[in-house]
């Protein structure tokens, strides 16, 4: 992939004409045949950004650029019908009154009839949906009319593809097969395309970059690994996973936990911090012995509950009282080891699953 | 007004959303003019409240202003608890009982609704009037003479309030009975495990929660009790309506009838006050989304017969009974009435409607569209005071409109006078102009409401996706959106066609000269006291008026949500 810009957003804001105040100085790239996502909780101006980027709604303040041509910014605004991005919403929105053959060509009505003709089916023959070309909407099941929906955005060749919950529509089971076929008609056309969604494990699995929103701003941006591994905040780490907390004090580059105090590194002393720990980073040991030599920290704890998940076995403990507080905390453990309601284990702490951050107005 | 944004940088100076809001504004434009424009009669009418009338007006309220008002009153009185018990009675019965016959009721007690009530109240006089049938028939079985015996005068004030709950009634039922069906069964079921017979369920839950529905049928029944002019003049029950028609004509004064028109308006206004405040405490939103069929409560023996006599009743004295005297007194004058000039009232009716409703429809589809593309303030008020006139009785605004287009004729013919030295003549009042305008102006709210509702049915997200596939807003309307709305706008074009045959005010004070139609052609025959002549031509007003009732009850029956789901999964293995 190289990394030339398609579509860029620079110091977006945005308030709705009720006064809500939707995006604050929000600004990122979307670079050529990249999949990129923005994630968030609803309400947190994910879709206002991508109808900002469509041209749906009129932009406040900053400067949007699709192919290094300002589509708008204070002393531009150029029509949706003229920016020409592809578009694929959450409901399908497919024409109920024009046949799949139609709906994938309303956007290129422009081209010669052949041409037109020529285009519609090599669409539908992309998204597998040759034999429906006559059929209506209605009588296409989810799966079917979300392939239309992207063959209809996809037919007169945006410069980008926006996505909004293009998903989320569709029952679970279908959903997982529908992303996964979209995102091969996606990666081998090489579309650049930007993605809204809530579903953190979506977000992972079709982005190549994600960019975590929260009120309006962009927490953080990075690739999928990044974000998981390495968060800078509570919410993006909080947005993947639940966690374990605890809150402490910093003592000489090190925070005190039920499992012994840790690094904190880059902190001050005194400064009051909070300490997540993903459950997959409580490992039990069971046998109940004492830890491995050089691990980081261990505790006891007294399994409360077991329930067994799948692909994983989540246990939920008593480390006793800490701090004043009553620690209750969750494991999450692959495979199939199932600790005994009500014995004690020992328990280490996973280092690369644990995160300090500093303790500001907004945990 | 900038269009065309197609160079980058050619919209300087201002935020994309002033530009955007500047690009469009000709909606907004176009929808002010249009209401600025159907506002006109009612302004005007309101405007004469400062006209000094003098002589006139002091004469009127002294000796008849009074009697309006209390004629007025009691048929509001009347009709509104007539339409209220027969409105909800039957509409309670056919959806919440079972009892034999109740599939046909639930259509049938529409159809007194294509009965203009001056026709079934000519229907009846002819029946119940000294020389007529029933009379007869009584004097030849008993052998009695004039005066031996007492009847019921029906051209009286309690035969016109028998007459247009008779007619109006449906509008109480059709409300009540979507209502009922709206309702989740869940509340009612719920009700029923909290220790409620059935009759206990219906009057404390689902009577108060279809409460906002009944007022609205109870309020337009009013609406259309103050709207009528041919009954209550032919029976001599005077009204606002009767008076202005009088002192318009009779008097010939018309700043005098404006001002009546506008003491009626203060009744309608608190119609309408009235009507919102019902509903403005009582939004109700349905709590449950789920829905079965409503389970029936089984009518059997005595009170299955009550029930099927409580809901034949409005039916066979509503409909059966005047539609059937209409026939046979149509067959028996066939060859003198129908006749080429019978053909030419009906083309008259034909053509006014069409146009009429071609124009509503229009106007509708922009008003709507306007809002839908960028609700303003501006444009939300400019839909609402469009939509008023179905509010306005025809005779209000038949001054409203006559009192400005013969100002205007006058004006353009002094100018013509004096710079061409010809006249035109009446262009505007003396033309189908000002009918078809009035018509516009009343029946607007018809179209509107049919056309803004189906236009609700199409998510946004369609002209979104339309617009990023590269099509403006007006290609979006008639690319995307008519086509959609193809059916629905043939509906409303259609409800807008009957108002207007039936209609009879407004068409009396505004058609050309010479010009009658149907309606104008049964009013007229009747006040001849020649209403087996009048009968053919009444009989194709119900004829016509029958559409909507079959369109209404197809539309009613699929209103219910999950309805098909229910049907669909019982005809399942």
């Amino acid at each position: 992939m190289n990394r030339d810009p398609v579509l860029t957003l620079e110091h977006v804001s945005h308030t709705f004409e009720d006064g809500t105040k939707v995006l604050s100085d929000i600004g990122f790239t979307v670079s050529r045949g990249e999949i990129f996502c923005l994630l968030g909780p609803s309400g947190c101006g994910k879709t206002t950004t991508l109808r900002l980027a469509a041209g749906l709604e009129p932009l406040g303040q900053g400067r949007i650029t699709i192919d290094g041509v300002v589509v708008a910014d204070e002393t531009t605004d150029i029509a949706p019908e003229r920016r020409g991005v592809g578009f694929v919403f959450q409901d399908q929105a497919l024409f109920p009154h024009l046949t799949v053959r139609d709906n994938v060509g309303f956007g290129i009505e422009h081209l010669a009839q052949g041409e037109k003709e020529a285009r519609i089916k090599d669409m539908l023959a992309q998204v597998s949906m040759v034999e429906f070309a006559d059929a209506f909407p209605h009588r296409l099941s989810g799966g079917q009319q979300q392939r239309i929906a992207l063959a209809r955005a996809l037919a007169p060749d945006p410069p980008v593809l926006l996505l909004d919950e293009p998903f989320s529509g569709l029952d679970a089971r279908l959903r997982n097969t529908v992303r996964e076929d979209t995102m091969t008609i996606l990666k081998q056309r090489g579309t650049t395309t930007l993605i809204v969604t809530h579903d953190p494990e979506e977000a992972m699995y079709v982005g190549d970059t994600i960019a975590v929103m929260r009120d309006g701003g962009i927490a953080q941006v990075g690739a999928p690994g990044d974000l998981y591994c390495r968060p800078v905040t509570p919410f993006v780490t909080l947005i993947f996973s639940s966690a374990n907390q605890v809150r402490g004090i910093v003592e000489n580059g090190h925070v005190a936990t039920p499992f012994g105090p840790i690094a904190a590194e880059g902190f001050a002393h005194g400064a009051p911090v909070i300490v997540l720990m993903r459950p997959e980073a409580l490992l039990i040991d069971p046998q109940g012995g004492p830890p491995p030599g050089d691990s980081l920290g261990t505790a006891e704890g007294t399994v409360v509950n077991v329930r067994m998940l799948r692909r994983s076995v989540f246990t939920h403990m008593d480390f006793g009282e800490f701090n004043g507080e009553r620690i209750h905390f969750h494991a999450r453990n692959a495979g199939h080891f199932m600790p005994e309601e009500g014995r004690t284990y020992r328990v280490s702490l996973d280092p690369e699953q644990t995160f300090v951050f500093p303790i500001r107005d907004k945990g | 007004m900038t269009t065309d944004a197609s160079h980058p940088g050619d919209l300087r100076g201002a935020s994309a959303r002033a530009n955007r809001a500047r690009r469009i504004d000709g909606w907004s434009f176009l929808t002010v003019a249009i209401a600025s424009l159907v506002a006109v009669p009612v302004v005007v009418v309101a405007a004469h409240v400062l006209v000094p009338t003098g002589e006139i007006w002091a004469h009127l309220a002294e000796t008849l202003l009074l009697t309006y008002i209390a004629n007025s009153l009691w048929l509001m009185v009347g009709v509104g608890s007539g339409t209220l018990v027969i409105g909800v009675g039957t509409a309670w019965l056919v959806t919440m009982c079972r009892f034999p016959g109740r599939r046909i009721f639930e259509w049938a007690l529409l159809l007194p609704m294509a009965v203009p009530a001056y026709v079934i109240a000519y229907t009846y006089t002819g029946l119940l009037e000294f020389a007529g049938p029933v009379q007869e028939t009584l004097r030849s079985v008993t052998g009695w003479g004039r005066g031996d015996y007492w009847f019921p005068e029906i051209r009286s004030l309690p035969g016109a309030i028998a007459m247009l709950t008779l007619v109006l009634y449906p509008y109480v039922y059709l409300l009540s009975r979507a209502a009922f069906l709206e309702q989740s069964v869940c509340v009612l079921e719920v009700s029923r495990t909290l220790g409620r017979t059935p009759f206990q369920a219906f009057r404390s839950v689902a009577l108060p929660l279809a409460r906002p529905a009944v007022a609205t049928g109870v309020a337009l029944a009013l609406m259309e009790t103050l709207n009528d002019f041919g009954t209550v003049e032919y029976f001599a029950v005077d009204t606002f309506t009767t008076g202005i028609f009088r002192t318009w004509y009779g008097l010939g004064e018309p700043a005098a009838a404006a001002q009546l028109a506008a003491a009626l308006m203060v009744f309608i206004l608190v119609l309408v006050a009235m009507e919102r405040l019902s509903r403005g405490g009582g939004r109700i939103h349905h709590t449950s989304q789920r829905y079965r069929s409503l389970p029936r409560y089984p009518l059997a023996g005595m009170r299955g017969v009550i029930a099927v006599a409580a809901c034949a009743a409005p039916v066979l004295l509503g409909f059966a009974l005047p539609g059937g005297v209409l026939l046979a007194w149509a067959i028996e004058t066939a060859n003198e009435m129908v006749d080429a000039q019978f053909v030419s009232y009906a083309f008259n009716s034909f053509v006014l409607a069409t146009i009429a409703s071609l124009l509503a429809v229009a106007i509708a589809v922009l008003i709507a569209y306007g809002l839908r593309l960028r609700p303003s303030p501006v444009r939300t008020a400019a839909a609402r005071v469009a939509s008023m006139g179905y509010a306005v009785p025809g005779a209000v605004i038949a001054v409203g409109v006559l009192i400005p287009f013969a100002w205007l004729d006058g004006v353009v013919n002094d100018w013509t006078r004096a710079t061409i030295g010809m006249e035109p003549g009446l262009i505007l009042s003396g033309t189908i102009c000002a009918v078809t305008f009035a018509y516009v102006v009343r029946f607007l709210a018809v179209s509107f409401n049919a056309v803004e509702a189906s236009f609700a049915k199409i998510t946004p997200h369609l002209d979104d996706a339309a617009r990023c596939l590269g099509k403006r807003p007006m290609g979006i309307l008639t690319r995307v959106h008519l086509p959609i709305m193809g059916g629905s706008l043939l509906t409303a074009g259609l409800l807008v066609f009957v108002d207007v045959m039936k209609e009879l005010p407004a068409t009396l004070i505004l058609r050309p000269f010479n010009f009658d139609t149907l309606a104008i052609r049964t009013y007229q025959l009747a006040s001849d006291e020649r209403l087996a002549d009048a009968s053919s031509a009444a009989l194709a007003i119900v004829a016509v008026g029958i559409i909507p009732v079959v369109l209404l009850s197809i539309a009613i029956a699929r209103s219910r949500p999950g309805s098909r789901t229910v049907s669909r999964g019982s005809k399942g293995p």
